[in-house]
């Protein structure tokens, strides 16, 4: 069930309605069911995996917080085995048979290929395990109490909104409301939908038509170059934002309808003046996690300048890997942790500067070392992102640019126009408080605006979310 | 919960109100544009007071490349770039419906279109008519479970298409039209290049059986064309440097065509010596510039006029 579907928007309103009718001892029921509903429209088997490993975090956390001295060690390292297990078995497994396979192949061994898995990637996977993960480790650290319902942690891992892309919540700003009783209110509900209805905007207005575009000239990237390119990269920074804010978007919406807050995952990372910023702005549920749970654990930037760079390169690498079992996330990551590494090394604060002009500059190139990673993260394989890389840089025929269709191409540079003066001149300046009920005559206009375009402009059969995958 | 309900039911009524003014609005410009791929095109031959004798339907390949001038009689180019059998079928249960059918049709297919994957997304295209011509309706209606609901909103007729439309509908009013329907691609100096280049592309790998859906789509448009005493032709434009190899779906459509008695002209198998090898003639791969077209149009011509002349 996609959330940019018809689907979703009755099972929404129904879910939505249900809750506010029944007694608050029963919605976590009510909500822990509409979960499981909404991931079995996707793979039902698959909900198995997820009850699995929801019970041995649970069982975990209890244990941990019981237990004293190395048996509290004993208890997590099963938890973080188990997830870790689990998600490598459906998402490394291939990747490690072909790259052994290669391997044997390149030795000339006289050995028979490991047979490859033909199954399908658990939708999410990578999202609610690190959002398990999250728990069990709270719960050692001591953060976090454990969760003695196991109705509550369930709805903790499963609860709808957040299940299948995030954001990556952390226990502590979750379960305690699920405890709270929900009164409605009015300026929440109003406010969710108006963050609803904009992620929509931007998922199917911008990044649809966007992916109409960039699908066109990276499939057939052998015959394009230059600046065409150049530009379907520029457009795929964007088609992948608003793909994936405007679920955030929904997301944290849906939730807020019902009175559920959930963590902000983006804050205009394009405006980023550094890398360094823009991995504060970009995912940042991910980007947070990675950092409390990765590169702290590996000892931060406490154990000197280049264990530093190491820990950097080794987080970003691993956050490459957890988007896909591919090299070319591998080598996205790399690019990033390296780009971090370098900023570290020159101190980004030493141009910090007030000039608009610069500022500017700044942007344009963090924009571009960004959009320089993204042609690993788009292309199908290592040799495509180098195509692609070799055919942008041709002298030649550099200043030369496809458009395509002339309508699509249209439709698109409305929607970026749009998105952009909303970001630019509303987002930027007032943050989320665009959508806190200003006026109820701002509220109605903000809704029916964003879903007339929705209605003339969204691509009404477009492909899923990108990070459904992941 | 008041003030809920108040925003909810204004936004609801205000949402109706817009949608629907805005449809009237849309219809209106529709109506009156007479160009271009967003319905001008199928507009502009619907009010053409007198049917030419010859209608040329389907993709790029033949709107690019097919000079209604070069053949005897009055011939009109209806194609649309990019449309697949689906909406030349759902484009012909309109001319039928508005008596508007020519006595023959040189449809131009892909074979390729009929083997492998199903573009029935194409009917997408013609979403102005539903609700207003059944077949067209029926086709919309079973994209997705769901697709009748989003007819309810008025505006999503032109969903996706409204910038087009606007353009359309201006050019129409600066300058009257008065076109077969050819649309040409001049030659430039980099066509030679272009096309060379254009050959790294990989021919994307087709399915060796026929996609019934597919092959449904083409048989009610000749079933259609057969029952309105309308001759079809079925042609293939050539592609550059071309190997061609007949696999058994295609050998399978040639026989279908053959026992429904549709002759049918295929320059993938049979070569324009003209346009062999001349990089010059090309856009790229799979388009000829017009000088190219010139050449393809006049064989198509002659060839026409020889299935014409042989006795039925």
């Amino acid at each position: 069930m996609l959330f940019n579907s018809i689907q979703f928007a009755l099972f929404f309103l129904v879910v939505t309605i249900v809750f506010f009718l029944i007694p608050h001892r029963f919605r976590w029921i009510h909500l822990l069911i509409a979960s499981c509903v909404f991931y079995c429209a996707f793979v039902p088997i698959y909900i198995l995996i997820l009850f699995f490993t929801i019970l041995i975090d649970y069982i975990a956390g209890i244990y941990i917080e019981d237990a004293h001295g190395a048996k509290r060690k004993l208890f997590l390292t099963i938890s973080l085995i188990s997830n870790l297990g689990v998600l490598a078995f459906f998402k490394y497994y291939n990747f490690f048979i072909e790259n052994v396979n290669a391997l044997i192949q390149t030795m000339g061994l006289q050995v028979h290929e490991v047979p490859y898995l033909n199954i399908l990637l658990p939708i999410g996977l990578s999202f609610h395990t690190f959002q398990a993960m999250s728990y069990v480790i709270e719960v050692y650290r001591g953060n976090q109490k454990a969760e003695r319902h196991l109705g509550l942690y369930s709805l903790y891992v499963l609860f709808y909104p957040q299940l299948v892309a995030g954001p990556i919540e952390r226990p502590q700003n979750v379960l305690h409301q699920f405890r709270e009783e929900k009164k409605f209110d009015a300026t929440e509900a109003v406010s969710g939908l108006q963050q609803m209805i904009w992620g929509l905007f931007k998922k199917v207005v911008v990044a649809d038509q966007l992916a109409i575009y960039v699908n066109s000239i990276y499939n057939n990237w052998e015959v394009n170059s230059g600046f065409t390119l150049l530009f379907a990269t520029y457009c795929f920074a964007f088609q992948i934002y608003c793909d994936f804010s405007g679920y955030s978007d929904i997301a944290l919406g849906a939730a807020r309808v019902m009175g559920y807050r959930l963590m902000t995952n983006f804050s205009l990372p394009y405006f980023s003046k550094s890398v360094t910023e823009f991995w504060r702005r970009w995912h940042i549920s991910l980007s947070s996690w990675l950092k409390d749970y990765l590169y702290i654990s590996l000892g931060g930037n406490r154990l000197g300048k280049w264990k530093t760079y190491r820990n950097l390169i080794l987080t970003m690498l691993l956050g490459g890997l957890w988007h896909g079992a591919s090299w070319n996330f591998v080598i996205w990551g790399f690019l990033n942790g390296i780009y971090l590494s370098v900023e570290k090394l020159i101190g980004s604060f030493k141009f910090q500067t007030t000039s608009f002009v610069l500022k500017c500059g700044q942007v344009f190139i963090t924009f571009h070392l960004i959009c320089l990673t993204w042609i690993f993260f788009r292309a199908n394989s290592f040799k495509q992102a180098i195509g692609i890389l070799t055919n942008m840089l041709q002298p030649l025929q550099f200043w030369n640019l496809r458009i395509q269709d002339t309508g699509i191409f249209a439709g698109m540079t409305f929607a970026f126009v749009i998105l952009m003066c909303v970001e630019f001149f509303l987002i930027r300046k007032k943050g989320e408080s665009i959508f806190n009920m200003r006026s109820v005559a701002w509220s109605i206009t903000w809704l029916v605006g964003f879903t007339l375009l929705v209605i003339l402009f969204g691509v009404s059969d477009g492909d899923q979310f990108i990070y459904f995958q992941f | 919960m008041r003030k809920f309900s108040i925003i909810f039911l204004v936004s609801i009524v205000l949402l109706i109100v817009c949608d629907r003014s805005l449809g009237y609005l849309f219809d209106y410009f529709y109506k009156h544009t007479k160009t271009g791929q967003t319905g001008g095109k199928i507009n502009y031959y619907l009010s053409l007071p007198q049917t030419p004798e010859w209608v040329i339907m389907g993709n790029s390949r033949a709107l690019y490349q097919i000079i209604p001038d070069s053949f005897a009689r009055p011939t009109y180019n209806l194609c649309h770039a990019g449309m697949h059998q689906i909406f030349q079928t759902g484009l012909l249960t309109q001319m039928e419906k508005e008596g508007k059918m020519p006595p023959l049709i040189l449809l131009h297919i892909e074979p390729d279109e009929f083997m492998g994957e199903q573009f029935n997304r194409d009917i997408q295209n013609l979403k102005y008519y539903h609700s207003k011509n059944e077949w067209i309706t029926r086709e919309l209606n079973m994209l997705s479970s769901y697709e009748k609901v989003k007819f309810l909103f008025a505006c999503y007729r032109y969903n996706g298409r409204v910038i087009s439309l606007m353009k359309n509908y201006i050019q129409t009013m600066r300058s009257p039209v008065a076109s077969n329907g050819y649309m040409a691609i001049e030659p430039t100096a980099t066509d030679s290049a272009t096309t060379m280049y254009s050959l790294q592309q990989k021919h994307p790998i087709v399915a060796e059986t026929i996609n019934e859906q597919q092959w449904s789509y083409l048989n009610e448009f000749i079933g259609r064309c057969q029952k309105n005493g309308t001759q079809v032709i079925c042609f293939t434009s050539p592609i550059y440097s071309y190997h061609h190899k007949s696999s058994s779906g295609a050998q399978e459509l040639e026989s279908r065509l053959q026992n429904m008695g549709v002759p049918y002209i295929n320059y993938l198998k049979k070569n324009i010596p003209s346009l062999k090898q001349k990089a010059s003639l090309w856009k790229d791969r799979h388009h000829l510039n017009h000088a190219g077209a010139q050449f393809e149009s006049s064989v198509l011509a002659d060839d026409v006029d020889d299935i014409l002349r042989q006795p039925q």
